[in-house]
């Protein structure tokens, strides 16, 4: 298996595609149009990371894109066959891809968050004083940020992606359920905490709308995340193991 | 007689999916419908068909890309399909066009296929590179998808030779070769099974060239093998070893068989 990994590190970082995808994602954290939209225009490095960047947002387009790229074509473009004819078990196949999916989806991400921290500091200045309250509070923030968005939401993508075995098949269903989610989530889930409450993204509500959403405690969102995150790795195994290629 | 590489007895593939699942006929969806098919150590197999006969599904089958809905396959006398992936590391195959990363150079893309099978790209890409006679400048400067469809096929060609394998199948790999490429082809698999002791399996519409260096014969109809002959065989029964005329007679015969 490490030589797949090996193999598929190796393409990814040949591809023409994921360099732009990743250029892409540190563009996005420069436009200032959510937090116009919202009537705040001097957002500081520190609020920026603290807050902003857990809406998520246009980030997640060059992400679904980069799922169905590097994913979902491995179905049609016979990239799964040629592995599976190398000698390597699906699984092995599936866990290699799956590794080094996340770990181009996580470089995505933190390069959309590293833009957006400096360029703002530069612009508005850091905000506070990098003592260790700040600094608490900055490594909670980038917790709820990495489970929720590269493993969790990166996660639901690649399901997709196995799911549907075909680049606009994955991108459509990747973009619609991860808005539909959100937007039910936001509209009707401070309503029924009770049964939302286990959802990751009610807990990155209850951050940023704390008037509205109710609380949860982190441990209960790290308990919450490694569910969603374990079931979605199970239903996508399952269906990889048992496709076609 | 010389052991049995590859075997398949009653093999049913059916496709899932909900296109599949409404056509009519109660096999419609049977890509390969009780298959059984031997393929013994140093032949050049010619497999014949007819579009849509099950030709691409059986290679996929032996690269391991679709899983079989029923009856059993042996690889190197391996039957446990959880086993069957250690026998593959003997094999390689070009199915249905080569799976090239169009972003990346040829070389990139002989690269991958050398680290998958854990082999020294520097001195298997040289000696694929011969064999299938592209230049190094062609596969260093300049990406895929700026070659043309027979560099392609080349290219493909030279993956599935990477790692020398015991056992060589190939999708109508004479797609998009011009002449020359066609005869280099052929030349290469002659060599390949005469020095190395390749067996080799070739799907082909092309039956002029598979008559020429083919060793023995499949013919597949509707999922079924409808006869396996060796060369010699046909020259007697055809006595001018037509195989063009042989197979379709065979479709013929096995319609009216059905009907």
């Amino acid at each position: 298996m490490r030589r797949l990994i090996k193999s598929e590190l190796f393409q990814l970082c040949k591809s023409e595609s994921y360099k732009s995808l990743f250029i892409i994602c540190c563009v996005t954290a420069l436009s200032p149009v959510k937090q116009q939209m919202m009537g705040r225009t001097d957002v500081t490095g520190y609020e920026w990371f603290c807050v902003d960047q857990l809406m998520g947002g246009v980030v997640l387009i060059p992400v679904c894109i980069f799922t169905a790229d590097y994913v979902a074509a491995g179905f049609s473009d016979h990239v799964f066959a040629m592995s599976v004819c190398s000698g390597f078990r699906r699984g092995e196949v599936f866990g290699a891809k799956l590794i080094v999916y996340l770990v181009g989806a996580m470089s995505l991400f933190l390069g959309n968050t590293v833009t957006g921290t400096v360029s703002r500091s530069i612009q508005y200045g850091f905000g506070t004083v990098l003592d260790s309250i700040a600094l608490i509070q900055m490594a909670k923030a980038f917790g709820y940020y990495i489970l929720t968005y590269p493993l969790i939401i990166g996660m639901s993508f690649f399901f997709w992606a196995v799911a549907a075995k075909s680049r606009i098949g994955s991108i459509g269903f990747g973009i619609i359920s991860v808005q539909l989610l959100g937007a039910v989530t936001s509209k009707i889930g401070f309503r029924f905490p009770l049964l939302f409450q286990w959802n990751p993204l009610y807990q990155i509500h209850s951050l940023i709308k704390p008037q509205t959403f109710h609380q949860i405690p982190f441990h209960q969102f790290v308990i919450a995340s490694a569910t969603w995150f374990l079931v979605l790795l199970l239903l996508s195994g399952r269906l990889f193991y048992h496709s076609d290629f | 007689m010389e052991e049995i590489i590859f075997k398949t007895e009653q093999v049913v593939k059916r496709y899932k999916g909900f296109r599949a699942m409404l056509k009519k006929g109660k096999n419609a969806a049977n890509a390969l419908d009780g298959l059984d098919m031997e393929i013994r150590r140093g032949e050049i197999y010619g497999f014949v068909g007819k579009n849509g006969a099950g030709k691409t599904t059986l290679l996929r089958v032996i690269a391991g890309a679709v899983l079989l809905t029923g009856g059993t396959m042996e690889l190197f006398g391996e039957r446990d399909p959880e086993k069957m992936h250690l026998q593959r590391r003997r094999i390689n195959g070009l199915i249905e066009g080569p799976a090239l990363n169009q972003s990346m150079t040829a070389q990139d893309n002989l690269k991958v296929c050398c680290m998958q099978r854990g082999l020294d790209s520097r001195q298997c890409i040289d000696e694929v590179l011969e064999q299938v006679g592209l230049t190094q400048f062609e596969l260093e400067k300049r990406k895929v998808r700026e070659f043309s469809l027979g560099m392609k096929q080349r290219l493909g060609i030279a993956m599935a030779l990477l790692g020398k394998p015991e056992f060589l199948f190939l999708d109508e790999p004479l797609n998009g070769l011009d002449p020359e490429g066609i005869r280099d082809f052929r030349e290469l698999m002659l060599r390949l099974n005469q020095e190395q002791g390749t067996t080799i399996l070739i799907s082909s519409h092309q039956l002029r060239e598979l008559t020429q260096i083919a060793t023995c014969y499949g013919f597949i109809d509707k999922g079924k093998m409808i006869e396996q002959i060796t060369a010699q065989e046909l020259e007697e029964k055809t006595s001018d070893g037509d195989l063009e005329g042989y197979f379709l007679s065979l479709i013929y015969k096995n319609k009216l068989i059905k009907s």
